[in-house]
């Protein structure tokens, strides 16, 4: 009896606390978020950049097919089931029914079969393949089923249909036919909200899907991004109340705004890491121990302190430690030991001097004048260029002019596709790397689907290959924030800098 | 007056053709272009598709020598077709006509706040010249000679819209929707340049009154025993402003760099920024249409500025 009064007790007090919180989400208002650069475009065969801004100004309007749960588990979104062929080269989806676009056409197989051929047509899909995979061809089963049918066996498919991986983001397919290449500026999604209004460089709008499924989750009216650019500006818009949330990577404006008892800091530690690399084709770096030497004499935390006000951990993998796949610091990276590099250095025997390109990004350009300064202590000299951001310094970096340059690579959501520029026969290979080892442990990755732990222990160790072989100097894991005033209600984490802030709403 | 506006008018067109050409050209040197950011190029481990890239020059007529596209971008222009943007597909004419009103309303504030400042101070500096009160108005305008437009843009925003929260540290509101908002969002952009703008007027305007005032017709009137206030305002003022309007034509020149760093701090969505912005992502087209509109918006701020000194001075008309 008492047992039955205790339970009896415990369910009206989670019932209170439901209802409490229940009442506690108000509807009704305007969110308004200040971006850091301008949308290109929605419709990544045209625009395929996987850009922070970029990507949360287009999560509003779709949806992935599935999420991780806890354990790795598959929780359903679009998609209801996941079955795989034993050579995880065939991928089944089967799809929710029922569902609509925003435009009120059905949501069906048809959608990624228009999606992906769209993709496969474009002169964006060499870009695009690298994050959703090998894919030949996608078809559909039936109305609801749809299957993605590998070039080879590739379990990194699970990861990317269970994550926020935007190429797998499908426009309604009449529609897409209907607007051709419109569909950048006229995108048509399931996800809770649509696009109203796009003036390029200045704002978008977004309304309420009326088709959406879930109108209780729809508590804003509307969402508008505004193009604010500069962290000072967008700090002080959110402070003085002009806008409700800004994301950053800036460690001097998160830790400002943790200083700040009127705001909110939500910060994620991102996988990825800012990098140098280096050619390893020609002297002096063609040299291990020339490139080893460069990496004993960094002093990590001090590059992180100066150049992201130490917003982040020095990074000794590409994957965080937030990440299943990170592989707990074991990979052997060289310590902080300037003795050591002078030893190397010595060994080598010769003057080692070396152009390095960077840009004109603050956390680029400190982190550059400070390896410059840490290699000069070791008598090491750089000639340092800057190149402006973007296309340009790409074709820098590929012109073959420099010996070392900054880069950063963002975290993927799988092995699989992370870091693989480092195998010699990939055509990604800016860094010139020819190392068996290296080559060998990549072929052994890839090789060890069947097993997670396997898989996992495989890709380490090719992390471990690379860093022995010290083709890149790993900088740092940087952190993303999501900054919002006091009124924002229901701010959650992002998950690889992508936030889903139309889920929040604004208290009154 | 007519045969001289024409004539000015004329000379627009050489100035147009010279400018467009070489920005043109000049942008065309740049390394990257749009094909590049179609492809993904310049994303982290981008690998770099040259069949893609020159697939897609193909396609927007990049491969085409850079003479053959200028005529031909030159021959849209004469019918009123200036292109559209490769990434968002928004034609260059729509982008321009949203943004420009948003400047223009920036920089004729900002240039009336500047005279606003510049009169008082000049006049006042000229008649107590070399006194304390010049000295500490001199000291102010050479603070503010000093101090670059984005420093005093930012003190503003801190002062004004964070610690005071008097008006808005970002945003832009359409004088239609509301007029004393629209108002609001402009005065500490436009404040910002004028006051970097008012120390040079004001220093033009007080050399020429001192010259003014050491005329012997000023000496005549205050024989008259008129009222120094009457001299000044109606004997030395109007004959020593000619260097001030040359001057204040030549500065709403400056007034627009200025306006492009002003504009990203107050994110104001002006012809500055769309600026800034397509030359990063080597939007040529877009690039191409802002410098015709502010080639011409340069001769026809010249030419008013030419226009006025006839009214000022009939000597000039004839």
């Amino acid at each position: 009896m008492i047992k039955m009064v205790k339970l009896g007790i415990l369910g009206i007090a989670i019932t209170l606390t439901m209802s409490n919180v229940a009442f506690s989400q108000k509807k009704g208002g305007t969110l308004t978020i200040g971006m850091d650069r301008p949308m290109t475009g929605f419709d990544s065969s045209v625009n395929p950049r996987p850009e922070y801004n970029r990507r949360n100004a287009m999560f509003p309007i779709y949806e992935d097919l599935f999420s991780e749960g806890a354990g790795g588990s598959l929780v359903p979104i679009l998609g209801l089931s996941l079955t795989n062929s034993p050579d995880k080269k065939n991928w089944t989806v089967k799809l929710k029914k029922g569902l609509k676009f925003s435009n009120g056409e059905d949501f069906n197989a048809s959608a990624y079969v228009a999606h992906f051929k769209r993709y496969q047509s474009s002169k964006a899909w060499g870009f695009l393949r690298g994050m959703v995979g090998p894919i030949k061809e996608v078809v559909a089963k039936d109305n609801h089923t749809v299957e993605f049918r590998m070039l080879r066996p590739f379990p990194a498919f699970r990861a990317i249909l269970s994550n926020p991986v935007y190429p797998m983001w499908a426009n309604a397919p009449q529609h897409s036919a209907k607007v051709g290449q419109d569909l950048n500026r006229q995108p048509v999604g399931t996800g809770p909200y649509m696009l109203s209004n796009w003036t390029p460089g200045v704002s978008i709008t977004y309304v309420k899907n009326p088709y959406y499924r879930n109108p209780d989750g729809q508590y804003l009216d509307k969402i508008i991004f505004k193009v604010i650019k500069g962290e000072l500006p967008r700090l002080n818009s959110v402070k003085s109340g002009a806008i409700d949330v800004m994301l950053t990577r800036d460690g001097k404006t998160a830790n400002q705004a943790k200083n700040d008892p009127n705001l909110q800091v939500l910060t994620e530690l991102v996988g990825g890491t800012t990098t140098i690399e280096f050619n390893t084709s020609k002297p002096p770096l063609n040299d291990i121990r020339v490139r080893r030497a460069l990496a004993h004499a960094v002093n990590r935390r001090a590059d992180l302190k100066a150049s992201n006000d130490g917003f982040g951990i020095p990074s000794t993998d590409w994957f965080g430690p937030a990440s299943k796949w990170y592989c707990e610091g074991n990979t052997g990276y060289p310590e902080f030991n300037p003795g050591k590099a002078k030893g190397l250095l010595r060994a080598y025997g010769k003057p080692v001097k070396f152009k390095m390109v960077t840009m004109p990004i603050k956390n680029f350009i400190i982190g550059a004048k400070l390896h410059q300064t840490f290699w000069k202590r070791m008598g090491v000299q750089v000639e340092l260029k800057v190149v402006p951001p973007g296309p340009a310094y790409f074709r820098a970096i590929r012109s073959g002019r420099f010996d070392a340059w900054l880069v950063g690579i963002s975290e993927a959501v799988d092995p699989g596709l992370q870091g693989q520029a480092f195998f010699s026969k990939n055509r990604g290979n800016s860094t010139k790397s020819n190392f068996p080892e290296v080559d060998a442990a990549l072929k052994k990755a890839w090789g060890s689907f069947k097993d997670e732990i396997k898989r996992k222990a495989a890709y380490c160790d090719y992390v471990s290959a690379v860093i022995k072989h010290q083709p890149i100097l790993f900088r740092a894991h940087n952190n993303f924030a999501i900054i919002a005033g006091k009124k924002v209600g229901g701010l959650k984490k992002s998950q690889l800098t992508l936030t889903r802030l139309h889920e929040v709403w604004l208290k009154k | 007056m007519l045969k001289y506006i024409r004539r000015k008018l004329i000379h627009l067109i050489p100035i147009t053709f010279a400018v467009t050409a070489l920005s043109f050209f000049f942008v065309d040197m740049l390394p990257g272009d749009v094909a590049d950011a179609i492809a993904g190029v310049g994303t982290d481990n981008s690998v770099i598709d040259e069949a893609a890239i020159e697939e897609i020059r193909k396609d927007l007529g990049l491969n085409r020598p850079v003479i053959v596209r200028y005529f031909s971008w030159l021959a849209g222009v004469f019918t009123g077709e200036f292109g559209k943007s490769y990434q968002t597909g928004q034609l260059v004419s729509e982008a321009i006509a949203i943004r420009l009103p948003v400047t223009l309303q920036l920089l004729i504030m900002a240039q009336f706040l500047a005279v606003l400042f510049a009169i008082p101070a000049g006049i006042i500096t000229a008649y107590k010249a070399g006194k304390f009160t010049d000295k500490c108005i001199t000291t102010i305008t050479f603070a503010f000679l000093a101090a670059p437009s984005f420093i005093i843009a930012i003190i503003l925003a801190f002062l004004f819209a964070v610690t005071l929260n008097w008006f808005p540290a970002t945003g832009y509101i359409p004088f239609s929707e509301d007029p004393l908002g629209n108002l609001r969002s402009f005065t500490l952009p436009s404040l910002a340049l004028a006051l970097i703008e008012w120390p040079i007027l004001s220093r033009v305007l007080r050399n020429d009154l001192i010259e003014t005032l050491q005329q012997d017709y000023i000496l005549m009137a205050k024989a008259k025993g008129l009222s120094n206030f009457y001299i000044l305002m109606r004997h030395a003022l109007r004959p020593s402003s000619f260097t001030l309007i040359t001057v204040i034509g030549i500065q709403l020149g400056n007034l627009i760099s200025g306006a492009v760093i002003v504009e990203s701090i107050f994110a104001l969505p002006g012809v500055g920024t769309l600026l800034v912005n397509s030359i990063h992502s080597r939007e040529i087209l877009m690039v191409q249409g802002i410098i015709v509109i502010m080639a011409i918006a340069y001769v026809i701020i010249n030419l008013v500025v030419d226009i006025l000194y006839g009214v000022l001075d009939p000597r000039v008309r004839e």
